[in-house]
């Protein structure tokens, strides 16, 4: 009987036990695929981000680690100064290992003398910002050299 | 006469008889009921079977003093009730939107039964319009905001139908006290309220003006949206802070034809050197603050021009570029002293 009412509380009470710990570690990385990207002067050109979000969340006692890749990744221009129009930000490719890559398209602005431009963007989660999951932004600069 | 030959002869004229009464009763229009034997047949039940009828929709003003059909009329209608004919006998003009059918009195017509029923209205209070007033409307919201609206209305008054249809739909008709006792026959399956307040005022050869507004809900949510998309950007980037701070200041220097430019979204730039004495320190300090915001953003290779850049700012004839319509923020155009190079960012 007395094992019967052990069994009994220690059943009722392991949610509790596997609940009590739960922790989380943001690792986002990412930039630019190339360092400069060349150009011509009014031509049309692109280049290519990359993002890897893959968040670690420590659940269960004992407390176990799980990665999970986080699938709301988002990249927006903060800053266009290569192009002469809105620079578009396109998804080509989500590589097997959860890294997404991003065409920048855009046309040179036209210049008369060896130009260097920089390009600002952000790499975010689309989440809401009390969301315990979202990862600080992270910015990233292109080097665009657009030549006459 | 023998016997038999006259009883032949009567059979044969019986014969005869029976069927000239046969023939006779035949040929008798088959809507022709007697007004003691049957009920007579009322406008909006007329309306009801052409509605049925037809796949549209069907709206049309009603008068009590229609109501009741002569029966010679009732027996032109037949059978076979058809819009053209519905409109001949109660002498309606047929309009058409592309889902309803408007079957409305001629306009002279229109104003004089309106008097007259008001004064009737007054005079039988008790009788009017009694045991009328059917209505039932069913709205459905797609997921999307499109609403589909299901209306049945006999003899209603057109006050009524339109406080019933702001409960539906959202949608405040006002209509000018004049037209409140307007009673309406409607029935469709499903349709827009754009399309139903299209055929009413078509119906009453009426004028439409459209108010559309939002609540003060909607307008806080908007306002709150932006509020947070500008500190968003704000966290996104110095220049936004900056831009709000130095834009007024820097525009007041520009001479009438830079102005132009600008105002006409072209490129237009300042030297610092041009700037009054305060407005250059402040111009230097979102200028270094850019920068270093730049570079650590950079991949550590491309780091190298810029952190040159920053040693020799005073050399490196700093200017300031005025947004356009496809930038938002000041930007910043320096050039190296030692190799040549323009950086703009």
């Amino acid at each position: 009987m007395k094992g019967v009412t052990v069994l009994v509380v220690l059943t009722t009470l392991c949610p509790f036990a596997a609940a009590q710990y739960r922790g989380y570690l943001p690792v986002q990385t990412g930039g630019c695929e190339q360092t400069t990207v060349n150009a011509r002067s009014g031509q049309w050109f692109t280049y290519v981000l990359r993002q890897r979000d893959m968040d670690t969340v420590v659940v269960g006692y004992p407390p176990q680690q799980m990665l999970l890749a986080d699938t709301t990744c988002a990249a927006e221009c903060v800053e266009c100064n290569s192009g002469t129009y809105r620079i578009e930000v396109t998804l080509i490719e989500m590589t097997q290992d959860n890294t997404y890559r991003w065409r920048v398209e855009t046309r040179a602005r036209n210049v008369a003398q060896r130009t260097t431009f920089y390009d600002r963007f952000v790499l975010y989660n689309a989440r809401w910002s009390t969301d315990i999951y979202k990862d600080p932004d992270l910015f990233v600069a292109q080097q665009v050299v657009v030549d006459p | 006469m023998q016997r038999g030959t006259a009883r032949w002869m009567y059979g044969g004229l019986l014969s005869i008889w029976c069927v000239f009464v046969i023939m006779e009763a035949r040929a008798q229009p088959p809507v022709s009921p007697s007004p003691e034997a049957s009920e007579p047949i009322r406008f909006t039940q007329v309306l009801r079977k052409l509605a049925q009828n037809t796949k549209l929709g069907v709206l049309a003003e009603c008068f009590y003093a229609e109501e009741l059909m002569p029966p010679t009329n009732v027996a032109m209608l037949g059978q076979d009730l058809r819009i053209e004919t519905v409109a001949a006998v109660y002498r309606r003009e047929v309009v058409r939107t592309r889902n309803v059918i408007i079957l409305r009195p001629g306009g002279d017509t229109a104003a004089v039964r309106r008097i007259e029923e008001t004064q009737s209205s007054v005079r039988f209070p008790s009788v009017w319009w009694k045991g009328y007033g059917q209505l039932e409307m069913r709205s459905r919201k797609g997921a999307d905001g499109v609403m589909q609206i299901s209306i049945k209305a006999s003899g209603v008054p057109l006050s009524r139908f339109c406080e019933q249809f702001q409960k539906e739909t959202g949608w405040r008709l006002q209509v000018e006290p004049e037209l409140h006792t307007v009673r309406l026959f409607a029935e469709w399956g499903s349709a827009s309220p754009g399309e139903v307040v299209e055929a009413i005022s078509l119906l009453l050869r009426s004028g439409v003006e459209v108010n559309l507004s939002r609540t003060a809900e909607q307008k806080a949510a908007e306002q709150k949206a932006a509020e947070a998309r500008r500190k968003t950007m704000e966290q996104w980037s110095v220049k936004q802070k900056y831009t709000d701070e130095l834009l007024d200041g820097l525009l007041r220097e520009l001479n009438a034809d830079e102005l132009s430019q600008f105002q006409q979204g072209a490129e237009v730039e300042i030297p610092l050197s041009r700037l009054s004495p305060e407005l250059h320190t402040r111009a230097i300090r979102f200028i270094s603050d850019s920068l270093e915001e730049l570079i650590s953003q950079l991949a550590p290779d491309a780091q190298m021009p810029l952190m040159r850049l920053r040693e020799q700012l005073g050399e490196s004839r700093p200017t300031i570029r005025l947004p356009t319509p496809m930038r938002k923020w000041l930007g910043v155009k320096l050039t190296d002293p030692s190799t040549g190079e323009v950086h703009v960012f």
